[in-house]
């Protein structure tokens, strides 16, 4: 596509994919090089770096996610920056720049990193999963979107949320230009401590799943809608048909895991915003008369209601009397999740589950509550996420209003390729209900 | 009625190492505001923390001179609270799993030794600094010191008076200084004591209410602390009045402690694992590896020169008490200075130039192989005393060299005694009344000729040599 069209239709974006866009870059782009947008919470050098929030809207590091350094390395330019939810603790509906609505209908929600690589705007999107939440959105935004195992991309740079699990991974219309994507970031840095020695970078796979033992995942059916839990029993005969090994498992220990995930969300949400306290960068009231008014009063002008009720949350849950039953429970279930994960990855090699129980969230219903955990979709990426697990999603079927539905697959740690292979042969394989 | 008053004590000392504990700044207290600062040690988000191993080597150092055990797996905790000199509102240190534990210093003090036990020693990043500027009503920030390395070394609750306490934080400060573990320089923050005390009936088993007085930064200060804190306690005991178990103060402009505001009592510090650094595991090997580097202790030292050198318990534990004295010492008496001879000269003169300097038995620098030498010419005869000392002055302040400055000076001893006996024949010569009134029992006329020879000699003339080659000429 030409450049000017390009650049009109971006301006023209009626979807609130991009807080920023940069169209000089995008023009003098070398005619070899990637178009890529960043979301809204990887550090990029010299320009504003809000995470959707108030509390950010000047902050501009002297510093860059080593991931954004190395897409750039490897030819890609970033040309803008994705919305996000607010410190990405939630959807797109508590960004300070506004929800970010589905290119296919607008009365629903997407994240701005699907809504930009749906519409065009760029062939892949450089995010940071939290919770599965953004892999999910790429799905139901009708992208393919590629998480490698916790530890491969460096997470120098992040904005934080969920600093234990958090990762970042690729969105791209299809799952070889995203994972190309992710393959270019990844890599040992000796800038983040919990980045993995000598992990597997290989994400090039074949679309083949001969073999193959994939389990569906019993309990995210179940708790899925009618027509989603059909868009992936459609998709395990469409992967049994190419030659993998379909079976079925059902969770026990995992079963918990939304409820430890949301523990440590909290906890670690917040802590990694209290740093913004109005003192060094970023927004400040322009009412105090000592330092706790200014505490006070530029956190409570500047940041959402959400982030606010999960901050509280948070010290809810740390405060001396609770940390035994919830913080330090939440991390006794975290390592039982990884216990059954590993017995689970013994007799099989990959699982299949829905992203959530429908399609996109309707806007009107997003404002239902705060807490991004009362939403059903928080559990469906709760296990994988926990346990730093490899995840591929794709869109595969369709609802009644035409929105796709989208599909999980994850395997072991460091078995990465496996979810990829049986994307890519999902991809490639013949359907029902046609294209996303 | 009878009281005891019980004292734990948690010490921070700043690591010497050259670079900060979570960044890659450099860890200097002597620098510029804001000079060593990154955006981590600014607050900004995105940057994660990475151990540097130079702090945990010396946790382990310090941890080994005070005889603990060192765990073997060590994991980082977060500690919330807000304050503008803590930039990231969180200070990462070690809750749930102390480097070092159940260790102990032997301490000297009027009453004989005395084991105080360490219940843990564990790391941490230390917070900025605020400046305010009263007169224009603004607060400033230094965050220099955010993210410099700490360790806190917790007593047990064995101190029984302030003297033990100052024993011990003389002898940690010893250890710590020898292993290299910190500077420990009190006065300019680099060890900083919190006090915590009680007071209950001797005898009691029970402890009584507990206050705990903060960041103390000298030992005056602290005995001053101890001694009113012990007197406020046993006044309330007295009266019947409650005590609260609080943090408190110290004034030292009044002398006296005060309550800190009831939130800084009530925080609750929100602990939880960082998730950001895993483990740091120690193993044997790390250990002993860190054991063979520590150079000879003090007390092994100062056994040493009191056994090997006959040098008095008074002053080698002066010698030992400064790290950089024993080492000129020791470099001295292995290039050949006799030692009584050197730890004299060292505990005197140099003490006493350094004094006038301004410098601390610490800071003060000296060539020992020119002490040696120096030492080498007073032995011969070739120097005298009086002039031995000037020569050391020189050495002291521009770095002479002794035996080119000795000429430059004329300072040679006059060791011609066929000089010297022509000078004092021509002394004799012109003073035939004190001649004569030393022939007649006056001894007093012999200091006199004495002094004119020496005067003559313009003072390196051998004492003992003129006296006798007087009374010998006298004689004759």
């Amino acid at each position: 596509m030409d450049k000017e069209k390009q650049l009109q239709r971006i301006s023209a974006d009626r979807c609130n994919s991009l807080v920023q866009f940069y169209p000089a870059a995008l023009q003098e782009m070398p005619a070899d090089a990637v178009a890529i947008v960043v979301d809204d919470n990887l550090i990029q050098r010299d320009t504003v770096c809000a995470a959707g929030s108030h509390m950010l809207y000047s902050f501009r590091p002297p510093f860059q996610a080593e991931a954004i350094t190395r897409a750039q390395a490897a030819g890609y330019t970033v040309i803008g920056r994705a919305n996000i939810g607010e410190f990405n603790m939630a959807g797109s509906e508590t960004s300070w720049f506004g929800p970010t609505l589905h290119p296919q209908d607008t009365a629903h929600l997407t994240s701005g990193a699907a809504a930009a690589v749906a519409q065009g705007f760029a062939e892949a999107a450089l995010i940071v999963d939290a919770g599965g939440a953004n892999l999910r959105q790429a799905a139901l935004g009708g992208c393919s979107a590629f998480r490698p195992t916790y530890g491969s991309v460096s997470r120098f740079g992040i904005i934080a949320f969920l600093s234990s699990s958090e990762q970042i991974g690729g969105v791209a219309r299809d799952i070889d230009t995203a994972a190309a994507l992710v393959q270019a970031v990844a890599g040992h840095d000796e800038k983040d401590a919990t980045s993995l020695p000598k992990p597997q970078y290989d994400y090039a796979a074949a679309a083949d799943v001969a073999g193959l033992r994939i389990a569906l995942v019993e309990d995210l059916l179940a708790a899925a809608g009618a027509p989603a839990r059909a868009a992936t029993e459609q998709a395990a005969e469409a992967l049994a048909a190419a030659g993998a090994q379909i079976s079925r498992i059902r969770l026990r220990q995992a079963a918990l895991a939304p409820q430890a995930l949301a523990v440590m969300a909290a906890a670690e949400g917040c802590n990694n915003i209290s740093r913004f306290d109005g003192v060094k960068y970023g927004y400040r009231t322009a009412n105090y008369r000592n330092i706790e008014e200014l505490y006070c009063r530029s956190r409570g002008e500047a940041i959402g209601e959400t982030a606010k009720c999960l901050a509280m949350l948070g010290s809810l849950v740390l405060a001396k009397d609770n940390y035994e039953p919830y913080y330090r429970k939440a991390l006794q279930v975290r390592y039982l999740v990884k216990q059954e994960l590993d017995q689970i990855f013994t007799s099989c090699d990959l699982l299949l589950a829905p992203v959530a129980p429908a399609e996109a969230p309707l806007a009107a219903d997003a404002a239902a509550s705060p807490f991004p955990f009362c939403d059903p979709a928080h559990a469906f990426g709760a296990a994988a996420t926990l346990a730093g697990l490899p995840v591929a999603v794709l869109p595969y079927g369709t609802a009644e209003n035409g929105l796709p539905f989208g599909l999980q697959l994850f395997a072991d740690s460091g078995h990465d390729s496996l979810p990829l292979r049986a994307a890519k042969a999902l991809q490639a394989a013949p359907r029902k209900g046609g294209a996303c | 009625m009878a009281y005891e008053v019980v004292i734990g004590l948690e010490v921070h000392v700043e690591l010497a190492t050259e670079s900060k504990i979570f960044c890659s700044c450099a860890n200097n207290s002597a620098a510029a505001a804001n000079e060593n600062v990154c955006p981590a040690c600014a607050g900004m988000p995105g940057l994660l923390p990475v151990t540097n191993r130079a702090v945990v080597e010396k946790a382990i150092a310090a941890g080994l001179v005070t005889n603990c055990h060192i765990n073997r797996v060590n994991t980082f905790d977060k500690k919330n609270y807000y304050y503008p000199d803590l930039s990231n509102s969180y200070q990462i240190t070690q809750l749930y799993a102390p480097i070092c534990t159940d260790g102990y210093v032997e301490i000297e003090t009027e009453a004989g030794s005395k084991r105080i036990g360490i219940k843990q020693i564990h790391m941490e990043e230390d917070a900025g600094k605020l400046l305010h500027d009263d007169l224009a009503g603004i607060s400033m920030v230094d965050y220099n010191r955010c993210s410099v390395p700490l360790v806190e070394i917790v007593s047990k609750p064995d101190f029984r008076s302030a003297a033990e306490v100052i024993a011990y934080l003389e002898k940690l400060r010893a250890l710590l200084r020898y292993a290299g573990v910190g500077h420990c320089r009190m006065e300019a923050g680099l060890m900083r004591a919190d006090i915590n005390l009680s007071v209950r009936e001797k005898g009691d088993e029970k402890l009584g209410v507990r206050t705990e007085i903060k960041n103390m930064n000298s030992f005056a200060a602290i005995q001053k602390a101890i001694a009113y804190e012990t007197e406020r306690h046993i006044d309330a005991i007295e009266w019947d009045e409650p005590l609260v178990q609080e943090t408190r103060g110290w004034d030292a402009v009044k002398n006296e402690s005060f309550a800190m505001r009831e939130k800084e009592n009530a925080t609750d510090y929100l602990y939880f694992p960082d998730p950001d650094l895993p483990p740091v595991i120690i193993d044997e090997e790390w250990i002993e590896r860190v054991r063979a580097a520590l150079p000879e202790m003090p007390d092994a030292k100062q056994a040493r020169y009191q056994a090997d050198f006959q040098i008095k318990r008074k002053e080698a534990a002066q010698l030992v008490a400064s790290p950089n004295l024993a080492a000129i010492f020791d470099a001295a008496v292995a290039q050949g200075a006799e030692p009584r001879e050197a730890a004299n000269w060292l505990l005197t003169e140099a003490l006493a130039c350094a004094k006038k300097a301004g410098q601390s038995a610490d800071e003060l620098q000296l060539d020992p192989q020119k002490l040696v030498v120096l030492l080498a010419e007073l032995k011969e005869g070739r120097l005298t005393r009086p002039n031995a000392k000037l020569v050391f002055a020189a050495i002291f302040e521009e770095d002479a060299e002794p035996l080119a400055y000795i000429r430059a000076h004329g300072l040679d001893q006059v060791a011609d005694d066929s000089a010297v006996r022509e000078l004092l024949t021509q002394i004799i010569a012109a003073n035939p009344k004190s001649v004569a009134d030393f022939r007649a029992g006056k001894t007093k006329a012999l200091d006199f000729l004495f002094g004119q020879a020496m005067r003559e000699l313009k003072g390196s003339g051998d004492p003992k040599l003129i006296r006798q080659l007087l009374n010998e000429l006298l004689a004759q």
